[in-house]
């Protein structure tokens, strides 16, 4: 029950954040450039900062390390995701991509972090 | 056709902001975004609960945004302005590993608050520099291919 506080304060500066670097990618030309935005670290920041304010910074860095292997996950699983895209249209392919990517981050995990 | 710039070279930036849409951006696609942006980090702190805080960490890097941006994107363009979006997010993601290694590596030395300005800007360097690589080599094959 006490876990409740953080979390929801995770979701409300989380929301927040992804807002503000969509309105940053959503102005930025040309379309590839935007593209970055769509990997900006938003949920990293909004959580981060929930986490150094209820735990500190040794549990901030333990979570940062596990991020390490979520972003690489994330860049091949975006790699392949412009042929998914491609393929299948944006929201059969973005699925794909996260589909993909939580495969990539259950091995990861297995084979570096666990 | 999309009317945006998908790509840089000729006419179009390879950097750059258009104000103007912003007035494209409604208030339902901003409450969806905040909507995945909150969802994901509820999973993200749930996953670290019950099993670890390191695997919780990755969730930050879960690609929950790209749904959203895709398909607005392509509901506001085409499907090819979503395919070059998704390139810009390859880049970004590497960009999202810098986040990560910086993040990591300064937490235990340097304040919180230091740790996350020079994370978040590991992550636009690096996404820059990348970016402006990518570009620089595509414009040098393409003048190559002209010049045959």
């Amino acid at each position: 029950m006490q876990e409740v506080v953080p979390i929801a304060a995770k979701a409300l500066n989380g929301g927040l954040f992804v807002v503000v670097f969509a309105l940053i990618g959503e102005i930025a030309v040309p379309k590839r450039f935007a593209g970055l935005f769509s990997a900006a670290p938003s949920i990293a920041i909004a959580n981060l900062l929930v986490i150094v304010f209820a735990k500190g910074s040794s549990a901030a860095q333990l979570e940062a390390t596990g991020m390490i292997v979520g972003a690489i996950a994330l860049t091949v699983a975006c790699a392949f995701g412009v042929a998914l895209v491609a393929r299948y249209r944006a929201l059969r392919g973005s699925m794909l991509i996260c589909g993909l990517w939580l495969v990539l981050a259950e091995v990861g995990y297995l084979a570096v972090l666990r | 056709m999309s009317e945006v710039p998908l790509e840089p070279g000729g006419d179009n930036p390879t950097i750059g902001f258009d104000i103007s849409r912003l007035h494209e951006c409604g208030f339902s696609d901003l409450a969806v975004r905040f909507g995945f942006g909150a969802a994901i980090s509820i999973i993200a702190a749930l996953v670290g609960l019950w099993f670890s805080p390191v695997a919780g960490g990755m969730f930050l890097a879960f690609p929950a945004i790209v749904p959203a941006t895709l398909t607005l994107i392509e509901e506001k363009d085409d499907t090819e302005a979503a395919v070059h979006n998704t390139r810009g997010a390859v880049i970004g993601g590497a960009g999202l590993v810098a986040f990560g290694v910086t993040a990591a590596a300064l937490f235990a030395r340097v304040s919180a608050a230091l740790t996350l300005v020079a994370a978040t800007a590991a992550w636009a360097g690096v996404s820059i520099l990348i970016y402006l690589a990518v570009v620089a080599h595509q414009q040098h094959q393409q003048q190559e291919a002209n010049d045959q």
